[in-house]
């Protein structure tokens, strides 16, 4: 009755969504994103961000990683917060001192992040599949979708034209039983006619060691339970008839099964713990790239299912504690369509449909969940460039969920002056608002959904400068970043008395901070020597509370949220040798809203190092490379998530072929 | 100036570490105090449930008082404690443990593990006590000496609908134990703890919370009736008495708001009144007929969490668990309800025994 349901639905979606795809024909234009003064050399990222800050993900960062997940790519290389329990458990990301579910995500153009949670897990992700990805803060993030309150990640796939037939394989050896093996296999079939199948196997015992500082004698324990499988598939198709136009389908399938294992402190009987997440991604897409007009129409499925179950061992056998199991469903339809009007001046005009759903049932408690909504969105973007050092960008995006009596217009402009004519020394600046709406749990989970809670509304403004140069083969970039981020009647959930939680609106916070980056690259003898830093100051903090919690929390960090975090990326390159060491940082993070360590116990700074060395060569007619790398290199005792173990010093081996 | 900066960066960064915080440990003795423990349940997996000491007659309190004897936590969401014959007892219900302290240095002797979700202790001798509990769907049997499990008392089947009958407090009349079962449940459960199983079974209302017995053997519980959109149902809150003679109810008193926040009850010093919690505090003869109109102590801003009386001084002690994330507060009263005192203590405080 339900799958009935969502098939008709969907098929009045489509009807709806048709004069978009009519429009997106008559018009054009998509190389306007690339025309981005702040993200030029190290970036090109979809969407209109000038004046914004927007970055895309060295390649390098990608390659070195792509045996591990993204989550961990993501903290090796960003200045975003991952909050994550232990090695393949669900990791989250924010930025700009937010929570996670203001972190959009998106895959391919389809919105991944969940109706049940409003987050996305990274851990889920693997890098292999992913071959571009681009960080959008704050507001750049409204180019694709409003609730970016931090920021939104885009990560996204793309055809290799200029093979006719690839194939990679991947093998990578690891500490506590790790493996991985990950195959690539590309082929042109015919003349603008390409498949792409990639496929995947990850998966760990995960019986790290670690001190459990909450017994009394520091006792060596050997994590148990963390084990994890990750399989799936991946499969592209492109076709270009010719230049301009491009069909493409992308499927993903996985299976991720992982045992969750026990804290520190749970001393009770013998427990089974695990969860099972399928996800099946689909996008088909149609692009069209003319002199002055591009446009795109996207239609995608996403559909995640989590089976959860906790069961402790009792006199008679084992006692179901917990026997949950939630589909999620997402049926989006998009198009786009730009126009370069005149040389100075173009219009980008975009309208989405989104269809989500939450099907979930506990069965030991009986509690269920079956609901959905439709979203509709529309986006309008015009590109100025009145004189040639000025570039303007005036946003409006409309939001609407009828269903809920929702409508909300989000403004923003955003501007970027070129300071000096012969140089890049760039200032840039924008304010506008953005909105967050209740997650469908929010509002309807029983017990402790509020059906009376109002959408986060944020009213963003940032502002920088940036300067880059080349002089032979030294780059050097810089840039510094302010923000500051009034959001309105925050959501939270809070205990009840009767011993469940309940989401409430808790007035007022504030985040706001400075990000600066910094980028140098140059040779030395024989060698390239090349240092990324990126440092951001997020202090994030409630200025109102209500009367809904202490006003002790007035004034102080957010939970969970650190104050300063740092990436370094060095690396040394000699011929086909790299050398790369990763530096990741995040100051003291509170644990309770009020900030006092007596109330519960914050978690320490975290300084993180990891070494990796690798070497291509060919041979066989094959492209070779092999990557060894140390994660935790001094070997730190600590956890990233209160009273969950994290592991010591480890290793991994990668071999790479592309034949 | 570009090489040097680059191994600066390498070689500085790469260097910074120590991630490992230090264990600290404060010595603590009580000896010949008087004083107040709190119960601070903490937050679900934030493992920072604390025992917090207020001396009554310094009117200073001590948070996170075990932390300091011991340098560790005490666990994740401590439910209740006892004092027995120089011991403390703690139950951490989702630690699974009962922690067992020297009562004067609350040096950590022993942990009685393996217990699925416990709520309650009950003593019945040096070498026996009964452990209620949430999930296990009985009554588990312990030695206090050993710190062993000796023992269960069965108190439902898999299948039976939710976790029932999950146990709850643990009240000792005659030669019969009796617990409510609160969570998805509206039973009282009647105990034979010799032959080690549930001999009867009293129907009362939606989720028995609290259950006490008066100086005349009778047994009172209060209900909190659930919530919108519970499996089990959602109704008004009720006050019962039961008569364990008979096993059967006595009186009911039916709160009108089916939203009122109901908490704990607890005797007074002479015994012939009940305190109990509902939004406010309100007092209550024990041969009342009708539900008292007006409150012995206002709620004010208060979330009501725990009450008890000290047996000493009759003075009413009372705990606030504020916003349940933040800093709870112990209150004390005169025998009237007058203010006397009050206290920061720790995240949500459920529990008080006095010491």
């Amino acid at each position: 009755m339900l799958g009935s349901s969502i098939r008709i639905k969907s098929a009045l979606l489509l009807l709806l969504v048709l004069p978009f795809a009519g429009m997106a024909q008559v018009s054009l234009n998509d190389t306007i994103q690339l025309e981005n003064v702040i993200i030029r050399r190290t970036a090109q990222v979809r969407g209109n961000v000038s004046g914004l800050k927007a970055m895309r993900l060295d390649s390098l960062a990608l390659v070195s990683k792509t045996s591990q997940s993204f989550a961990e790519m993501l903290q090796e290389n960003t200045p975003i917060f991952i909050k994550t329990a232990s090695r393949g458990s669900v990791a989250t990301a924010s930025f700009r001192g937010t929570a996670a579910s203001h972190t959009q995500v998106f895959w391919n153009g389809l919105l991944l992040n969940s109706p049940l949670t409003g987050q996305v897990d990274f851990s889920i992700i693997p890098v292999f599949i992913v071959d571009d990805v681009s960080l959008h803060f704050g507001q750049a993030s409204l180019a694709l979708g409003s609730g970016g309150l931090g920021g939104a990640v885009n990560m996204s796939s793309r055809p290799e034209w200029d093979k006719k037939r690839s194939l990679s394989l991947y093998q990578s050896v690891g500490s506590f039983g790790t493996y991985t093996t990950a195959i690539s296999a590309g082929y042109q079939v015919a003349k603008g006619l390409m498949l792409r199948t990639r496929v995947y196997n990850d998966m760990a015992e995960n019986d790290y060691t670690y001190k459990n500082i909450a017994s009394l004698e520091d006792t060596l324990v050997t994590q148990r339970n963390a084990d994890y499988t990750k399989r799936g598939i991946f499969q592209e198709l492109y076709y270009r008839p010719n230049g301009s136009h491009t069909l493409s389908a992308k499927f993903w399938y996985q299976n991720f099964d992982r045992g969750i294992p026990k804290l520190m402190l749970t001393m009770s009987q013998v427990e089974q713990s695990r969860q099972n997440d399928i996800n099946l991604n689909g996008v088909v897409e149609w692009s069209y790239f003319g002199s002055g007009l591009t446009s795109r129409v996207t239609a995608g499925y996403s559909h995640q299912s989590i089976d959860y179950f906790l069961n402790k061992q009792g006199e008679e056998g084992w006692n179901q504690i917990v026997d949950a199991y939630s589909q999620t469903y997402m049926y989006s339809l998009n198009g786009e369509v730009g126009v370069k009007v005149k040389r100075w001046a173009s219009i980008n005009f975009a309208a989405n449909v989104l269809y989500s759903g939450i099907n979930s049932k506990e069965l030991i408690l009986q509690n269920w969940l079956d609901i959905n909504r439709t979203q509709y969105s529309s986006y309008l973007n015009f590109t100025l460039t009145p004189v040639e050092r000025l570039s303007v960008n005036v946003t409006s995006r409309f939001d609407a969920i009828p269903s809920e009596g929702s409508y909300t217009l989000l403004p923003s402009v955003a501007a970027q002056y070129r300071l000096l004519s012969h140089q890049n020394l760039h200032i840039n600046a924008s304010v506008g608002r953005n909105h967050h709406e209740p997650k469908l749990t929010d509002k309807y989970w029983l017990p402790g959904g509020n059906p009376d809670l109002k959408p986060e509304d944020g009213l963003m403004m940032e502002g920088g400068v940036e300067y880059e140069k080349s002089m032979g083969e030294t780059f050097l970039k810089i840039g510094v970043n302010a923000f500051r981020s009034d959001i309105q009647d925050w959501i939270m959930w809070l205990p009840h008395l009767k011993g469940y939680w309940v989401a409430q609106n808790v007035d007022r916070v504030i985040s706001k901070g400075l990000e600066t980056n910094a980028l140098i690259s140059f040779p030395l003898g024989a060698f390239t020597l090349k240092t990324k830093l990126a440092y951001s100051y997020t202090p994030t903090g409630f200025v109102e509370v209500g009367r809904l919690i202490s006003q002790e929390s007035v004034g102080k960090q957010l939970p969970f949220i650190p104050k300063h975090s740092t990436s370094v990326v060095s690396m040394v390159k000699y011929k086909s040798f790299y050398f790369m060491h990763n530096f990741t940082h995040y100051s003291r993070r509170y644990t309770t809203a009020s900030n006092n360590p007596d109330v519960s116990r914050p978690l320490a700074v975290y300084f993180m190092n990891s070494l990796s060395a690798g070497y291509q060569f060919t041979a066989f007619k094959s492209n070779f490379s092999i990557q060894a790398k140390v994660d935790n290199l001094l070997n730190e005792s600590y956890v990233s998530v209160l009273w969950s173990g994290m592991p010591g010093r480890n290793y991994m081996l990668t071999v790479k072929v592309e034949i | 100036m570009r090489a040097p900066f680059f191994l600066l960066v390498v070689v500085v960064l790469g260097l910074t570490s120590c991630m490992d915080e230090e264990r600290l440990i404060t010595p603590v003795d009580l000896y010949a105090q008087r004083g107040v423990f709190v119960v601070n349940e903490g937050n679900y997996q934030y493992g920072n449930a604390s025992l917090s000491f207020y001396n009554s007659d310094t009117r200073e309190v001590t948070n996170n008082i075990f932390l300091s004897a011991n340098g560790i936590p005490l666990g994740d969401v401590a439910q209740s404690m006892a004092i027995r014959q120089g011991k403390i007892y703690v139950v951490i219900n989702n630690s699974g443990v009962v922690r067992v302290l020297n009562s004067n240095t609350l040096a950590l002797e022993k942990s009685i593990e393996g217990l699925t979700s416990p709520r309650h202790i009950l003593f019945e001798n040096d070498e026996r006590a009964y452990v209620s509990d949430l999930y296990a769907r009985g009554i588990h049997i312990v030695n206090p000496s050993t710190g062993k499990k000796t023992g269960f008392i069965q108190a439902g089947t898999k299948s039976m609908p939710f976790h029932q009958h999950p146990t709850e407090n643990l009240v000792r009349i005659g030669d019969r134990l009796y617990t409510n079962c609160w969570s998805y449940d509206r039973k009282v459960l009647v105990i034979d703890p010799m032959a080690e199983k549930v001999v009867d079974s009293i129907e009362v209302g939606l989720q028995p919370l609290w259950m006490i017995a008066d100086r005349e053997g009778k047994l009172w519980t209060i209900t909190d009736g659930g919530f919108v959109g519970n499996p089990a149902g959602n109704e008004k809150p009720k006050l019962m008495r039961i008569n364990p003679a008979s096993n059967s109810m006595e009186k009911e008193f039916i709160f009108d708001d089916i939203n009122a926040q109901v908490g704990h009850i607890t005797l007074s010093a002479t015994g012939d009144s009940i305190l109990f919690i509902s939004n406010d505090i309100y007092k209550m003869s024990v041969d009342a007929t009708s539900l008292p109109t007006e409150p012995f102590i206002p709620k004010k801003r208060r979330t009501y969490r725990a009450i008890a009386v000290d047996p000493r001084t009759y003075e009413v002690y009372v705990t606030d668990a504020t916003d349940f994330i933040n800093s709870g507060y112990l209150f004390r009263f005169t025998p009237n309800g007058d203010v006397i005192d009050s206290v920061k203590v720790g995240v949500t405080p459920a529990g008080i025994s006095f010491f």
